[in-house]
């Protein structure tokens, strides 16, 4: 079983990574903040679950993903979204951010294709890790990962056209 | 040896192929230039597709542990706790036993309840104090 402090290591390196995840689904860098802070605090609840010999950071992935959904049902329900300063001084810099650019076409595919792409290249999972945070098999994420990146590279094209 | 499918050039692209599958693969698409602009194509895109990611990253200002778990009306509770000890111990006044009895019951139920909660948080407050 992991404790606490071998917790804290473990996501130390993950966190910047981890925010840019939640800001590729939440849209501003103060609610992937908020969906960080809580799958932080939920992890550590789920602690004396997490079995040492499965990949941490898929596991702890998919508590984030989750955080993140559950705080986009709420803003949903709430009817309210507000941007922060950065979020607002970004916007007015520059037309549009890489990143954003990216998500609005991954929000075209599928929802496999969407979720799998989406911890492949923001939340930079291996193969083992994505295994792990959708519970398939590695050989699925090799197929599905594959059939993702060309309908991806698909709908990027017909947007350029 | 297996025929190269195409759902491992994303996996030997990523790395994660075995030794075998690899130079299998690595060979095909010496061999087979449509396989290898397939390829190139993908490399491409993958690298593009990285670097626009990698600027969504930011450092988050979180804290890696709980706050201290101190209820919200806590000098309420230890001013209720304090009465109750000291109903406890101090003579008993000019009130029929029967009810003297309820209260010295109800105040060591919420005694034990209260030093029971302090064993169950103690333990995290006790790390974060060290």
């Amino acid at each position: 079983m992991l404790d606490r402090e071998h917790y804290a290591q473990a996501l130390e390196p993950l966190l910047a990574q981890a925010a840019g995840y939640a800001r590729s689904l939440l849209h501003n860098r103060h609610d992937a903040e908020d969906a960080v802070q809580q799958a932080v605090l939920r992890g550590l609840e789920k602690l004396h679950t997490f079995d040492t010999t499965r990949a941490f950071k898929g596991w702890w992935l998919s508590i984030l993903h989750n955080c993140c959904i559950d705080l986009l049902r709420e803003l949903k329900s709430a009817r309210t979204v507000e941007l922060d300063g950065n979020d607002i001084a970004e916007e007015k810099s520059s037309s549009e951010s890489d990143w954003q650019i990216l998500v609005a076409a991954l929000n075209r595919l599928s929802i496999d294709h969407q979720q799998i792409l989406r911890m492949r290249y923001f939340a930079d999972l291996s193969y083992r890790d994505l295994a792990e945070a959708l519970d398939i098999p590695q050989g699925t994420v090799m197929s599905r990962l594959h059939l993702a990146r060309h309908a991806l590279a698909a709908t990027i094209r017909e947007e350029e056209q | 040896m297996k025929p190269v499918e195409p759902t491992e050039l994303s996996a030997y692209l990523d790395g994660e192929l075995d030794g075998e599958r690899t130079i299998a693969v690595a060979s095909e698409l010496d061999s087979n230039p449509a396989l290898r602009a397939e390829f190139d194509m993908l490399t491409a895109n993958d690298m593009q597709w990285k670097q626009s990611a990698i600027s969504a990253n930011f450092p988050p200002k979180v804290t890696l542990t709980p706050p201290t778990a101190l209820p919200k009306n806590f000098p309420g509770v230890s001013a209720l706790v304090i009465l109750l000890v000291l109903i406890r111990i101090l003579p008993k006044p000019g009130i029929h036993f029967e009810w003297w009895l309820l209260l010295h019951m109800l105040s060591l139920a919420i005694i034990m309840t209260c030093v029971m909660r302090m064993l169950r948080d103690g333990e995290a407050l006790w790390r974060e104090l060290r």
